[in-house]
């Protein structure tokens, strides 16, 4: 039975244990498996797009840019909405205290 | 017959000089890309992936670096891409099988098996070859180029287009990592 080595011993063995490797060949016929390759990769554009939007980097480009939309969005609502309150208000003011501005036409045709 | 001739004839379009550049590097590519992703079926697919993107883009070769340089270059993108789609499948695999009840979902690698490893260190090697998984990539890369394909850290910083002393600043990294990762899978063994 081996005697159990100490822990630095097995690390640096371990570390070492590719000293010495020859290379790895593929097998047989790789230029064969090449070329058939070659012949079957007329990739169709949608597999093209469906790999360029899947990427998360994309994925998350497109988020923000919907977020930054949203908020654009609303910013420029609530900037209208006030605009049309002030115009509202403007318009009771002028129905409360009657500084309409009168033409000529008001004074010579007013009602009794 | 060189290799610039070669290059000049596949940018002609002749498939000899294309079957030659397959036979003369098959296996630097091969075992390159099996030291990144640990796994015969998968080194062979990068491996044809490789040579596909040679023959599509040899126009694009300027010749400032050896072929072989480039082709590692190749190579590492490659086998990295592979990892990094491989690991986006496995973590949609895994989010599967937390809400179905599909097992299968979830697949694990099997073992690094290199031919090349003489047969006392084969369960060595495996072991070591996880924790280079788990390196940062530039510091797997070094690691691999150096110990799989016993490239110099001078071909290491052609390869990477770095500087001699950062390749050495990596491997002296990797070495470090690798050292204190094996001391945690050993110490959880014994």
């Amino acid at each position: 039975m081996e005697p159990k080595r100490s822990i630095p011993n097995l690390v640096e063995s371990t570390i070492n244990s590719l000293d010495g490797v020859t290379r790895a060949s593929p097998g047989p016929f790789f230029y064969t498996r090449v070329m058939a390759r070659m012949d079957a990769e007329e990739k169709n554009l949608w597999e093209k797009a469906t790999a360029f939007i899947t990427r998360p980097i994309v994925i998350a480009v497109v988020i923000c840019f919907v977020l930054l939309l949203n908020v654009t969005a609303m910013f420029q609502q609530n900037e209208l909405s006030s605009e049309v309150a002030s115009e509202q208000a403007d318009g009771t003011i002028v129905d409360q205290y009657k500084i309409a501005s009168t033409s000529f036409y008001d004074y010579t045709n007013a009602e009794p | 017959m060189n290799e610039w001739t070669l290059i000049e004839q596949l940018r002609k379009g002749d498939e000899t000089a294309f079957k030659k550049i397959v036979e003369a590097w098959q296996d630097l590519v091969y075992n390159t890309a099996f030291g990144i992703v640990q796994n015969a079926e998968d080194a062979e697919d990068v491996a044809q992936d490789v040579f596909v993107q040679v023959y599509e883009s040899i126009n694009t070769f300027k010749g400032e670096s050896k072929l072989s340089t480039w082709l590692y270059r190749i190579t590492i993108s490659k086998a990295m891409d592979h990892i990094r789609r491989k690991n986006r499948k496995k973590r949609f695999a895994f989010v599967r099988a937390l809400f179905t009840d599909d097992n299968e979902a979830v697949v694990h690698p099997p073992d690094f098996n290199h031919p090349g490893v003489i047969l006392d260190n084969r369960e060595k090697s495996a072991t070591l070859m996880k924790a280079v998984g788990e390196l940062p990539d530039n510091q797997r890369i070094a690691f691999t180029l150096h110990k799989i394909e016993g490239l110099s850290y001078q071909e290491i910083s052609e390869v990477m287009e770095t500087t001699v002393s950062s390749v050495e600043s990596l491997m002296h990294r990797a070495k470090t990592n690798l050292k204190k990762n094996l001391e945690n899978f050993y110490r959880q063994d014994q």
